[in-house]
């Protein structure tokens, strides 16, 4: 994809429509809160302009998307910005409005690595290699770290339907 | 049935529509419309660069280009070139020249080619592949480093009856590292990060009382250095005309220790890197960042611009960052800042000799513009430079400048002794493939760089940082985990599969030779000299088929015969219940090791996940227990010996938890107290609430 091309608004409107949900599920699931989750979109759509990646196909385009957005809520967690504010209390999501919510409470509530490589693999359907690319760890770590997530899930999940 | 409702809760996550139009805005200003006006030119601009790059590729062979080259060059051995000058600015327009110039360069695509008269089209490239261990270790510089070796102060309250105590893991003998925690044998400091305070205690045969607790200045409390009776403690600050954060460092007179009183402050331009303290003389380095492109803003110190002469300029440049460094004399009563330099490099590791600061910067191949290449040429995707500053009583003056290729793990990479520079380094290769396409070619340059394949070496450099020596290439395809050089013996942890602990004999600094080679699963992040002939390292265990983790690792190694290390044995702490981590595999200050009292402890966190049971409801709870995990080691076997939990069902991994010892006590600091134990039974003695 030639550089000009990313100036151009139509360009730029394409690739927000194409890949800003998967961007804002996967930070939304690794922070937890809506106002961090809309930073690190914004955060991984002002990088897509600065390094002007090239892509081959949209299977890539996404690939490249997920991959920083993994890589941002990393450097958020760690960085000195996020260190200096302090979390504003969640009550702008609607829990109880939300079906099948439950489902999505047990996910986040996993380690944050667990349940990137669990959204990855049956939201995104992305194969174990693929996963690895993305959260750059070997193939081996995202196996186990799907067989965890599954083994807390399964637990969780079955608790909470006896209920 | 759980992938269907996943989904559909997930489909219903979207984020609003004010983020989207604020994230295309943001792209828009990013992009920056100012450059489509001068589309016009620049189509004509890539018109006549195409032409002349066509002839250029025809008539000009390729020179060999400075990124690849590095100090010290012997003669018939690429790789190794010129040595690059760093000298004093003489004015601020210098400063901003330099700036300037370099944003020029950046922005013009054309000027590959010719020359720089077009002025748009403005790309940074970002490679997300490129020294992520660079990142990493920034952050590790903040948080690490520490040593067993006792710094003594002269003055009446150091005399006499203090017992014998730990003291933070300092890297290099009389260069103090900066912690959260520190502890005289008396009195234990703890600046909290999270509370934003300076505790003081008094710990005496294990009984605890909390004499002072301090409000503390600044946004994030970072680390403190002790000095006697001077504490320093270093802070950053929003600083809201940059954008940017300035490091304060505020010291206070603690002579009574019930009423620390605040004597002096500093405060300089940038994000805090590191510090040290040598002989009284505390040196604080940060690093300052061009959020914008405005050549305008230079780095201060104390509010006012830092002079230029006190700025010192490399001849090449990667970036507009500055790194700076402050020296305030903590002998003097008022512990006055001596001196403050800066260099227009952006430096992540740091490492200090009693007499030489070591500044390093790393830079990729990606940064150098002017790059000039022949194709299927193997290169180094990216290179280290290193300035040396020469530290006299606080006076500051750079006296070397040197690179080699490749990147470092942490501040441990690097070693002084006597004149040598020691220094391991990661190197990627990349093999140059030009593009075919004409119009990319103009448009994204004439390469691009497939990488090829990875080695580490070891890497001695003289006194004018000239490299005279390097290793043979260590293991191959896989990357530097920890690295500790123990007199003229350099031991290096690569890791892929398995560990291999490779030793290096540096005494003969232009032959480095490779004495042996040992293999076990897993790898050390962090290794520490256990006294004669022992290493302990401290690091994960791993699948040597995959090379997964699976679990915590202790390993002590028999170093006695360097051309023949074996490990002793082993203590594991595998996931099968429950994955644990530890602050020690990326902070070697939170570990509590001496091998005078045969101590060595980290903490642990484990996570767990278990059913609770409340009002017939049963729900499955996630969480995190900490515990302070002692281990054994009685010349045969490493065993765990005894765990003390800090804090269960948690929700997050606990990060200030450090270990300390005064006589026969020990002392577990965290973020809301200490428990104290004894060190002969662990039996809690005693237990103090910062709340209360």
């Amino acid at each position: 994809m030639p550089q000009r091309k990313l100036r151009n608004d139509d360009v730029m409107t394409a690739v927000i429509e194409r890949n800003a949900a998967t961007v804002y599920r996967i930070a939304y699931l690794r922070t937890g809160n809506t106002h961090d989750a809309e930073d690190i979109m914004q955060e991984v759509f002002v990088r897509f302009i600065k390094s002007a990646p090239e892509f081959e196909s949209t299977e890539h385009e996404k690939a490249w998307f997920i991959r920083v957005a993994v890589n941002r809520t990393n450097s958020f967690f760690t960085s000195a910005w996020r260190r200096r504010t302090v979390p504003l209390p969640e009550e702008d999501i609607p829990y109880w409005e939300n079906n099948g919510i439950d489902v999505l409470d047990a996910v986040m509530r996993l380690p944050k690595d667990i349940s990137t490589a669990i959204h990855l693999f049956y939201y995104e359907n992305m194969a174990i290699k693929e996963i690895s690319d993305a959260m750059s760890k070997s193939e081996s770590a995202v196996k186990s770290l799907l067989f965890r997530g599954r083994k807390l899930l399964r637990i969780e999940l079955s608790e909470e339907q006896s209920e | 049935m759980f992938e269907k409702k996943y989904k559909s809760a997930m489909n219903k996550t979207l984020p609003s529509e004010e983020a989207l139009n604020k994230t295309l805005s943001a792209m828009k200003e990013e992009a920056n419309p100012r450059r489509r006006r001068k589309l016009f030119i620049k189509r004509s601009v890539i018109c006549v660069a195409a032409l002349s790059l066509v002839f250029a590729s025809v008539f000009t062979a390729f020179k060999v280009n400075d990124f690849f080259r590095y100090s010290g060059e012997k003669e018939g051995v690429t790789g190794y070139g010129k040595l690059v000058g760093l000298k004093a600015a003489s004015s601020k327009s210098e400063i901003t020249g330099v700036i300037s110039d370099y944003y020029r360069a950046q922005n013009s695509i054309a000027d590959r080619f010719l020359g720089g008269f077009a002025n748009g089209n403005a790309e940074v490239d970002y490679i997300e592949e490129v020294a992520p261990d660079a990142v990493v270790d920034e952050e590790q510089a903040e948080e690490t480093v520490k040593t067993d070796d006792e710094i003594t102060y002269e003055g009446s309250f150091y005399d006499k009856d203090i017992p014998e105590h730990s003291d933070t893991n300092n890297q290099v003998i009389g260069v103090q590292e900066a912690d959260i925690v520190k502890n005289d044998g008396r009195y234990i400091y703890f600046c909290s990060p999270e509370n934003k305070m300076l505790y003081i205690t008094e710990a005496k045969d294990g009984k605890m009382s909390i004499l002072s607790k301090t409000k503390l200045k600044g946004n994030i409390i970072k680390e403190m250095l002790l000095l006697g009776n001077k504490l320093a403690v270093i802070s950053e600050y929003t600083n809201g005309t940059n954008g940017g954060n300035d490091t304060i460092c505020i010291f206070y007179d603690i002579t009574d220790r019930s009423k620390p009183e605040l004597v002096n402050e500093g405060r300089q331009s940038g994000d805090y890197i590191s510090s040290r303290a040598i002989d009284g003389h505390v040196y604080i380095i940060s690093a300052f960042r061009q959020y914008r492109k405005n050549n305008e803003i230079l780095p201060e110190y104390d509010g006012s611009e830092i002079e230029a002469q006190c700025t010192y300029i490399p001849d090449e440049i990667s970036n507009t960052n500055f790194t700076i460094v402050t020296s305030f004399d903590t002998n003097a009563d008022g512990c006055d800042n001596t001196d403050v330099i800066s260099i227009l490099s952006m430096s992540s590791i740091i490492y200090s000799a009693k007499e030489n600061l070591y500044l390093t910067a790393t830079r990729s191949i990606y940064d150098s513009e002017n790059t000039e290449l022949n194709e299927n040429q193997t290169v180094p995707t990216s290179k280290t430079d290193i300035y040396r500053i020469e530290l006299k009583e606080g006076k500051m003056k750079p006296t070397a400048f040197g690179n080699i290729p490749g990147t470092l793990k942490d501040q441990f990479s690097i070693d002084e002794s006597g004149d040598i520079l020691r220094i391991a380094s990661n190197i990627n290769y990349a093999t140059v493939v030009k593009r075919d396409n004409l119009l990319e070619n103009v448009l994204e340059g004439a390469y691009r760089f497939s990488f090829s394949e990875t080695c580490n070496k070891v890497f001695c450099l003289n006194e004018d940082l000239d490299v005279i020596g390097e290793s043979e290439a260590l293991g191959i395809t896989e990357q530097i985990k920890s690295v500790r050089y123990i007199g003229d013996i350099a031991y290096v942890v690569t890791f892929r599969q398995t560990d291999p602990l490779y030793a290096i004999d540096l005494s003969d600094p232009e032959n480095p030779k490779t004495l042996s080679e040992l293999k076990i699963d897993g790898f050390s992040t962090y290794m520490h000299p256990f006294g004669n002939g022992l290493l302990l390292g401290i690091g994960y265990d791993a699948d040597s088929k995959y090379g997964g983790t699976t679990g915590l690792k202790l390993t002590m190694f028999d170093i006695s015969d360097p051309t023949a290390t074996f490990d002793i044995s082993s203590c594991i702490l595998s996931w099968e219940n429950g994955y644990s981590d530890s602050s020690a595999l990326y902070n070697h200050k939170a570990t509590l090791i001496d091998a005078k009292k045969n101590i060595i402890a980290i903490p642990i966190s484990e996570e767990y996940c278990n059913t609770i049971t409340e009002d017939g409801y049963s729900t499955v709870r996630y969480g995190v227990s900490t515990y302070f995990v002692f281990f054994e080691f009685d010349g045969k076997t490493l065993t765990e010996q005894k765990r003390i939990t800090v804090c269960e069902n948690a929700d997050n991994f606990f990060s200030s938890l450090r270990g300390l010892y005064i006589g026969d006590y020990g002392y577990l600091t965290h973020n809301d107290g200490i428990i104290s134990i004894r060190l002969d039974t662990f039996e809690t003695v005693d237990e103090i609430k910062y709340s209360e």
